[in-house]
């Protein structure tokens, strides 16, 4: 049986965000016309995340472009970008038909290579979850209190699971890629700041290298890989992974296998950290 | 323009002969009123567009009242001195250049459609719109195929209209898409107004697309939109002028509660292939709204307006895609 390639760790963010480059001349045409450009959130190793508008200034969404690569062969580049766009818009698109909290898709334009999903109002778990973690080990808290981390990570399993129930597995499952939806919790509610950190709806996003498949290896190599991403970016919150596991146990018929499957795979990934 | 009198339009072959029967099916509800305005947003943006629109025009046109238009009565004809102006607006988006100005309006009880489709096909550049069918009777399925080609949702019979746009932003959303892929020279239809129709179309069959939403002799509800242009520029007073000369029906506001009278859901479904949410018959996976205050997992129903905002990005969703499978 051929064994499939574990996808490299995921690596710990760095403490400082990256500097970003403010250069919307990198935009295409069409938002070169804005009054007042796209703002620039994040800059990753292929696309760029701006917060800009959709249709009406009061709508918000989020665009993502996809540069051209200077060092590629330039058919091949736009071949390629093509095919990430509509990759992830059809697998949004399929998500949000199917009730997977994911962002709805407005509009894209493979050519040009951007597409413009709904905005979503709140962060990435991963923010909300050292924040939540630090102010516990600041206020001197050892045990309890931990239903809130809990919940959180139940939310997580099952929404992972409603995912792979309709046989799409993400491919890049960390916490940076799930958010937790504000919705209609109101900021500078004095809630927000203790107990309240880690509510919220979890939507998914980032789908640039998922794919359709209802493979139990697949499934089981996307949680391995979000374990690994609690393993490196939350330790302290790693005992609690279990609870994503349960959760997911329950969420769709067949979990029970992917979750037999991914002892295999912790399997092989310790071998191979062994063989170094 | 030529003086007219409700009685003079001939009945419709179709329809009910007395007009308020057409619309009781769905017109429960009273028109909003001067007080609830605000919370309807789409009401609401019409009045402001207007408004800018007004003031352009130095205030030329009276303000519309829309109150003349509520249907709450039994009284189904206009006054007679706002018979035929259009309710035009015009709207710049996100994104587009300023010299890209849309002008909307939208009209029911339409009788000269044979005509205006004439016009399209014999390719008269002073109609160059897109003419957007937003109601279309839909008959028994053998009956209806006979008189223009096959019905889309063959098991509707008892709907007497089957309109196939959800919103404002649906259409605000195939304008967008027309004259981004205008400005970057991929029109894959004849001009930015056929391409507006096209881009309502979930899959790339352009004719098809042009069967399903736009005018055809039949149509009774029409949503015309005119993009000006730096080759062609045209004004709003000129849209105006043209349409109030040319177009036999009734002027509504072009607002998401005039549409949603008329919104075929199920048929909206199934032209975007979507889940069909109904009554959870099987198949159908209605999304769930999780309501997580205390970490604990509550799952409750999306209200209607909720169900109506999703129907809506989804069909958002399967424009943009267009059915790519790449
Ligand atoms: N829909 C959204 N609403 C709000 N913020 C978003 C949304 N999508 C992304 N973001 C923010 O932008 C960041 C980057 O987005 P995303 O993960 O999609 O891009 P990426 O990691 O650069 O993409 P890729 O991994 O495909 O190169 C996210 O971590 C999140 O903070
Ligand atoms: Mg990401």
């Amino acid at each position: 049986m051929e064994i499939q390639a574990i996808p490299p760790l995921p690596q710990a963010p760095a403490v400082e965000p990256p500097v970003l480059s403010e250069s919307p001349s990198l935009l295409p045409p069409v938002f070169q016309n804005d009054s007042s450009a796209p703002k620039l959130i994040t800059q990753g190793a292929e696309a760029l995340l701006y917060r800009s508008t959709y249709l009406l200034p009061e709508i918000p969404c989020a665009l993502k472009y996809r540069p051209s690569k200077p060092y590629r062969h330039p058919i091949l580049d736009a071949r390629l970008t093509k095919h990430r766009i509509l990759s992830e818009a059809r697998v949004l698109v399929k998500c949000r038909k199917e009730g997977v909290p994911v962002p709805a898709v407005y509009a894209l334009d493979e050519k040009e290579g951007w597409l413009m999903v709904e905005w979503i109002e709140g962060e990435v778990v991963r923010i909300k979850l050292n924040e939540w973690l630090r102010n516990r080990k600041e206020s001197g808290i050892q045990e309890g209190g931990e239903e809130h981390l809990k919940g959180l990570m139940r939310r997580i399993g099952s929404a992972v699971g409603r995912m792979h129930g309709i046989g799409i597995v993400h491919g890049d499952l960390t916490t940076s890629n799930l958010m937790l939806r504000l919705n209609g919790i109101s900021i500078g509610d004095e809630a927000t700041t203790d107990d309240r950190i880690l509510d919220g709806e979890v939507v998914l996003i980032d789908f640039g290298l998922a794919s359709q498949s209802t493979a139990d290896e697949d499934r089981a190599v996307d949680l391995y890989v979000l374990e690994r991403a609690f393993g490196s970016t939350h330790p302290r919150a790693e005992p609690l992974f279990s609870e994503v596991l349960d959760a997911y146990g329950q969420s769709f018929k067949g979990a029970n296998i992917v979750l037999k499957k991914l002892e295999d795979v912790r399997m092989r990934g310790r071998k191979r950290s062994m063989l170094g | 323009m030529p003086a007219r009198k409700s009685e003079e339009h001939p009945p419709s072959r179709f329809l009910p002969a007395d007009p308020f029967l057409r619309f009781t099916h769905k017109r429960a509800q009273p028109m909003t009123l001067p007080t609830a305005r605000s919370q309807e947003p789409g009401l609401e943006m019409s009045f402001k567009l207007q408004a800018r629109f007004d003031a352009r025009q130095g205030n030329r046109r009276q303000p519309v009242n829309l109150t003349a238009y509520s249907r709450a009565g039994s009284d189904n004809s206009l006054p007679a001195t706002m018979a035929a102006k259009a309710l035009l607006e015009t709207v710049h988006l996100e994104h587009v250049p300023a010299s890209h100005a849309i002008h909307i309006t939208l009209y029911r009880n339409i009788t000269n459609a044979s005509f205006l489709q004439q016009q399209l096909l014999a390719g008269n550049t002073s109609f160059e719109y897109a003419l957007i069918d937003a109601s279309v009777v839909c008959l028994s399925p053998s009956t209806s195929s006979k008189l223009f080609g096959p019905c889309d949702a063959p098991n509707i019979t008892d709907t007497p209209f089957a309109q196939k746009i959800v919103s404002r932003l649906h259409v605000l959303a195939a304008a967008f898409r027309a004259i981004n892929d205008s400005i970057s020279g991929r029109l894959r239809s004849r001009n930015v107004h056929s391409e507006i129709v096209f881009s309502l179309s979930p899959n790339n069959n352009i004719a098809e697309s042009f069967r399903r939403f736009g005018i055809t002799p039949d149509t009774t509800s029409l949503l015309i939109i005119k993009v000006s242009t730096p080759t062609s520029p045209t004004t709003a007073s000129e849209v105006q002028a043209h349409l109030d000369a040319e177009i036999q029906g009734e002027p509504i506001p072009f607002t998401d509660s005039e549409l949603a009278q008329i919104s075929d859901i199920p048929r909206i479904k199934k032209i975007y292939k979507l889940n069909n949410s109904g009554n959870g018959n099987g198949g159908g996976k209605k999304k769930e709204k999780v309501v997580n205050g205390d970490g604990v997992n509550g799952v409750g129903k999306l209200t209607a307006e909720e169900e109506k905002k999703e129907l809506e990005v989804q069909v958002l969703g399967a424009m943009a895609l267009r059915g790519a499978t790449n």
